[in-house]
Order: C-alpha cells, then sequence, then structure tokens
C-alpha cells in the first residue's frame, strides 16, 4: 500500500480521538489566544479529515472544500481574532464562569453524552461510533463555550466550534453538502465574523469592557 | 428574467446608493428603487397568476405560495421606505449610521427576503435566512445607544446560533434525502423532495429528527416562544422603519421557510407529527406572549410581544392543517403583517405625544416640582387612529396614566422636552437619546 494511502486510513480513524483532545483542551483554556490557537488545531485536524475523504472516495469538489476550510478556519479566523484582540486591547482572560476542573468534567459528560445520543443511528448509516460521536460533541462543547464564557471573543469561538461540529456532521453522513451551498455557508460564516467583529467595537466603546454578562440592560 | 429581476435591482440598488453621500439625494435613489423593485414583484406576482408556477435555471422558483409572501414583502417595503424618507431627515454622517448606509442595509435586507422566498433549493434557503440575519443586525443596532449595541449583539448571537441549528436540520434532511436515493445535486431540490416523499423511501426517523432541528432553528427567528428573547430587544432598540420591516416581513419569511419543510414532512411521515410540534409552540407563544404583554410598560415592548403572540396563532393554524387551517394561518400572516406594518409606523406618532415617557428611564426633576400635578387632556384630536386594533392603542392611553402625568409635570416645570416641533418629531428616537446623554 502506497504512504498516502497509509495516511488517509490513519487520518480516518485516529481524527476523532484529536478531536476529543481538542474538545478538553478547549475546556481549561485560560487565555483567548489559547482558546483560538485550539480552534485553528481543531479545523486542521478536520482539513486533515476532508482531504482524506476525498481521497478516499475520489471526490475532486471535497478537495475544494477541504482549501477553503484551511484557508478560512485554519489561517483567516485565528489571525482576524488575534487582531480583534489585539486592536480591541482586551484583557486575555476568557472569564469562565466555571472553574478548569468544572468545565473538563462538563466536557467528558458531553462526550460520553454524544456516545450514548448517537448509538442508535451509527448503526444504521453505516458511519463510526467516534465519528458522529465527535460532531455532536463539538457542538455541545460550542454551547457550552457561548453560555459559560463571558468575553464577547469567546462567543463568537463558541458559536465557531458549534459550527465545526455541524459541518463535521455533513461530511461524515453525506460526504459533505454539494459545493454550491457548501460555499455560500462559507460566505454567510466570514460575513457573521466580520459583523461580529463590528459589534465588539461597538461593545467596547460605549461599555469599555467586553464581558457580555453585564450586558442586561434590556429585560423583560 | 422575471425571477431575477426583483433580486437584481435591490442588490444593484444597494450598491448604487451607497455612492450618493447627500441623504436627500440617497433618499431619492431609494425611493426610485423601490418603486422599481415594487413594480417589478407586481409583474412576477401576476405571472406566477398567470401561469402557475415559474423556475429559473436549479436554484431559483416561484409559486403560489412564494407569490403571496411576496405581496407582502412588497407592500411593506413601500411603506417603509416612504415612512423611513421622514424619519432620517437628521441622520448625521456617522460610520454605518447615515441616510445611505440605512437605505443600503435596507435593500440588502429586502434582497436577502426576496431570495427566501423565491429560493427551489431548500440549502440556498437557508443561506439567504443567514443573510437576513446579517442584513438586519447592523440595521437593529443603527443607533449605537447603549440599547442598540446591546439588542444587536443579541439578536446577531441568538439568530446565529438558532440558524446554525436549522443547519443541521437541513443536513439531515438532506442525508435522508440522499440515502433515499435522490442524486446529491437534486436532494435539497424542494420540488422532487415533494415528488419523492409520498413513496415512503425516505427515513422517516431521520425526517423526524430533521423537522425537530428545523422548527427550533427557524423557530428562533419565527420567535416562538423559548427562544424568543431576542425580538423584544430588537424591535424595541431599532429605528422604527425598521422594526417594521423586523415585524411584518421577516417573521413571515421565517414562517415561510417552516411551511416548506412542514409541507415535504407532512407529506413523507404524515402530519401528525410535525403539526403537533407546531400547535405545541403555537400555543406556548400564544399563552406566554399574551401575559407578558400584560406587564409591559413600553409601547414597543407591548408591539413585540403582540408580534410573537400573532406568530403564535399563525403556527396555531399551519398546526390544525387542513386547507381551511392553511388558509386561516395565510390570512391571518397577511392581515396581522399589514397590521404590524402600519401600527409600528403609527408609534413613533403616539410616543411622541406622550413625549415617550416610557422610553426616560427617570425624569431628571423631582418628583413633585412645583407641587401642581396637572393631567393631560389626551384628547380625540389627538388620539392616533390605529385603525385595525383601535384596543391596543388605547389601552396605552389608560394603563399608562401615570406616564402621562409624569410627562405633565415636566411640561408644567418649563423644562424643554414637553413640546416638539413637527421637525423635532421626524426624529423623535434620536433627538430622545441625544437628550438622554446629556443627562
Amino acid at each position: 500500500m502506497d504512504l498516502v494511502g497509509i495516511a488517509t486510513g490513519q487520518i480516518l480513524s485516529s481524527f476523532s480521538v484529536f478531536l476529543f483532545l481538542t474538545i478538553l483542551l478547549l475546556a481549561v483554556a485560560r487565555r483567548i489566544s489559547t482558546a483560538v490557537l485550539l480552534f485553528s488545531l481543531q479545523s486542521a485536524v478536520i482539513t486533515a479529515e476532508v482531504l482524506a475523504t476525498a481521497f478516499q472516495e475520489q471526490l475532486p469538489e471535497a478537495y475544494v472544500v477541504g482549501v477553503l476550510v484551511f484557508v478560512i478556519k485554519v489561517v483567516t479566523i485565528p489571525r482576524a481574532f488575534f487582531l480583534l484582540a489585539d486592536k480591541l486591547k482586551t484583557v486575555r482572560d476568557v472569564k469562565a464562569s466555571t472553574t478548569p476542573t468544572q468545565s473538563v468534567f462538563i466536557a467528558a459528560a458531553i462526550i460520553y453524552l454524544s456516545y450514548a445520543a448517537v448509538h442508535s443511528y451509527g448503526q444504521s448509516m453505516h458511519v463510526p461510533d467516534d465519528a458522529l460521536a465527535a460532531a455532536v460533541s463539538l457542538i455541545l462543547t460550542g454551547a457550552f463555550l457561548m453560555v459559560s464564557r463571558k468575553k464577547a471573543l469567546m462567543q463568537m469561538l463558541g458559536l465557531l466550534v458549534l459550527e465545526n461540529g455541524i459541518f463535521l456532521a455533513a461530511l461524515i453522513t453525506t460526504f459533505g453538502m454539494p459545493l454550491v451551498i457548501e460555499i455560500g455557508v462559507f460566505f454567510d460564516i466570514l460575513i457573521g465574523l466580520l459583523l461580529m467583529g463590528i459589534f465588539t467595537f461597538r461593545i467596547s466603546d460605549t461599555f469599555d469592557h467586553l464581558d457580555v454578562s453585564k450586558l442586561r440592560r434590556l429585560r423583560g | 428574467m422575471l425571477l431575477l429581476l426583483p433580486l437584481a435591482i435591490p442588490i444593484v440598488g444597494a450598491g448604487l446608493i451607497l455612492l450618493f453621500r447627500n441623504p436627500r439625494v440617497a433618499t431619492r435613489a431609494a425611493l426610485l428603487l423601490g418603486g422599481m423593485e415594487i413594480v417589478a414583484l407586481g409583474a412576477l406576482v401576476w405571472q406566477v397568476h398567470v401561469r402557475g408556477e415559474l423556475q429559473e435555471g436549479r436554484y431559483l422558483r416561484a409559486d403560489g405560495l412564494s407569490a403571496f409572501f411576496l405581496m407582502g414583502i412588497a407592500f411593506i417595503s413601500g411603506l417603509v421606505l416612504v415612512y423611513a424618507s421622514g424619519y432620517l431627515r437628521h441622520m448625521g454622517e456617522g460610520r454605518f449610521t447615515s441616510a445611505r448606509w440605512f437605505y443600503a442595509l435596507v435593500f440588502m435586507f429586502l434582497f436577502t427576503m426576496i431570495s427566501v422566498c423565491l429560493a427551489a433549493n431548500l440549502g440556498l434557503l437557508w443561506i439567504m435566512m443567514e443573510g437576513t440575519t446579517l442584513a438586519s443586525a447592523l440595521l437593529v443596532g443603527f443607533y449605537n445607544t447603549e440599547g442598540a449595541v446591546e439588542a444587536g449583539w443579541k439578536y446577531l448571537i441568538v439568530c446565529t446560533v438558532g440558524i446554525a441549528f436549522a443547519l443541521f436540520g437541513t443536513i439531515v434532511l438532506y442525508l435522508a434525502a440522499v440515502k433515499a436515493g435522490l442524486s446529491p445535486d437534486m436532494a435539497l431540490d424542494w420540488l422532487s423532495l415533494m415528488k419523492a416523499a409520498p413513496g415512503g423511501s425516505i427515513d422517516p426517523h431521520l425526517l423526524k429528527l430533521a423537522f425537530v432541528f428545523i422548527i427550533v432553528g427557524y423557530g428562533t427567528k419565527i420567535g416562538f416562544v423559548p427562544m424568543h428573547s431576542w425580538l423584544p430587544d430588537a424591535h424595541t432598540e431599532a429605528p422604527t422603519p425598521i422594526s417594521a420591516l423586523l415585524s411584518a416581513v421577516l417573521l413571515n419569511c421565517a414562517m415561510y421557510a417552516v411551511m416548506r419543510y412542514d409541507a415535504v414532512v407532512s407529506r413523507a411521515v404524515g402530519p401528525v407529527f410535525p403539526h403537533s410540534l407546531l400547535l405545541i409552540f403555537g400555543v406556548l407563544s400564544m399563552v406566554v406572549a399574551g401575559l407578558l404583554i400584560l406587564v409591559q410598560r413600553n409601547l414597543k415592548r407591548m408591539m413585540a410581544y403582540s408580534s410573537i403572540e400573532h406568530m403564535g396563532i399563525i403556527a396555531i393554524g399551519l398546526g390544525l392543517g387542513g386547507p381551511l387551517g392553511l388558509f386561516g394561518a395565510l390570512l391571518h400572516s397577511c392581515a396581522a403583517g399589514r397590521d404590524r406594518g402600519n401600527l409600528r409606523q403609527r408609534e413613533d406618532a403616539v410616543a411622541a405625544r406622550l413625549d415617550r415617557p416610557e422610553h426616560r428611564p427617570r425624569p431628571p426633576q423631582p418628583r413633585h416640582a412645583g407641587g401642581v400635578v396637572r393631567r393631560v387632556d389626551v384628547g380625540k384630536g389627538t388620539r392616533p387612529r390605529g385603525r385595525h386594533h383601535p384596543g391596543d392603542v388605547e389601552d396605552v392611553f389608560d394603563s399608562d396614566r401615570n406616564a402621562v402625568e409624569r410627562t405633565a409635570e415636566v411640561a408644567a416645570s418649563g423644562h424643554v422636552p414637553g413640546q416638539r416641533s413637527p421637525v423635532h418629531r421626524a426624529g423623535p428616537q434620536r433627538a430622545d437619546r441625544l437628550e438622554e446623554i446629556q443627562a
């Protein structure tokens, strides 16, 4: 067997472990920059998975998607985050409302729950349980990060992790959506992040902080 | 061609308007483009009426249902553009907050909503639905005040997460369709899904899972009750023409998306499952929003909860199903949409008469300045007529008598905000905010 084939097999069989690793590390990350790097790493794992799938299933369209994921999620978005954090001169702490120990336990519970949830679907769809569980736990971790971290930047990051999970779910179950739709989704994400960037500037201008949990004038 | 024109006008128009720095020129250009857009939409609706269905390429399609919602968009957007031309007269020039940005964003918003109604492919429908959030987020935060920034951020985050769940639902539906043997390119095409649905080849479990995610996802945009938290804030803090667009058109567009999925799912797995979900969300929204209206002191918030309640009623109509239920739901969405559009634009007139006391956290003066409390007579002449729900508007006068009295005190103590010149009224919110900041 040639080397590329072996690498493909290795990636496809082990990528979920790496994703679980990034999930657990994201739960303990205390600095925004660490979290952004972890997101970048996570996207790199997903890129490898896309390329491996493209090679194994002989899908030329998936190569394009793989390149898009790499350019957007591994390079552009983390850079934009660093630029934003730099411009905003924000404190580097993520301001978690749970302690790192609690976060790790919650992340572990999320992973366990995802395995339990996908068990019945995995077999009927001929998809390995690990991959599906990784996708579902990415979605749940993203949601968890959004509710438990108070910084606006971390909420954006949580959204991106959630989106990674949805993307992964689409990839492993159907080898990705049609290319046109996929590009549209990427475009939407980029514009969405741009707008959130504008809003973080506005929040820091009007409130002098980026702590979203203190935005509570409007209620009822 | 007929399908492309209503999409081309707003997107090209948005670019054009950005070129006009002069607000008056921008306003005129917007009115002109809006007129063209309404004519184009009218022609499209007429052609659908004559020919039944129109298809353009693989991604655009118009049938009776889309034409119905397009009529609503045309009507409300016309009203909004005319109203905004007066409303924006005193808009300063700032980053993203000037007349030209306002109109450009409104046209982008219109573009995304019209594309939602014309999308033949459920993937494209999702992309454009997310587009509506993106196009309107800056409009919701248009005033850049504390409240507006908070509402804008909330709107952007809550709706994006909601829509992300809808994307997951779309993917599950796609998975079910591909497994049932549809080609990947056509698996999200609504028409081919409708054709494949009755055969029973699509996995019912996956379809049900997809519908749950869809109704939670698009339900966030509709404002169904557990997911409604963004709606009152966004409607209160947005400029009035935008709240009119949000409540009269955007919510209906999201409902339109749910209808499309509902049609496919009820055909494939029977109407019981999707319709009971719709009924649950509908009743919950109607009851909870109806109760929450009672404790609101702010006119705009009341209107927002009334929107949620009406969307609940429409969902109940859909959930009851059958030709009568569907007819009722559509009739209500038509009537309530036009009503809300009209009433929202009346709000400012009402609020200006009342000097918007509900927006003022505390009057800056001591409560019994001068010791004389005079009642303002809100007589017949000043009472605005909300023709469709007269009760709504008048109730505000009764329940908010305290606020009226407070206004009277303020006026009596000779402090400014009591009387307003008509010019001042053109941009009441902005002016109010300025005063608030200065105070």
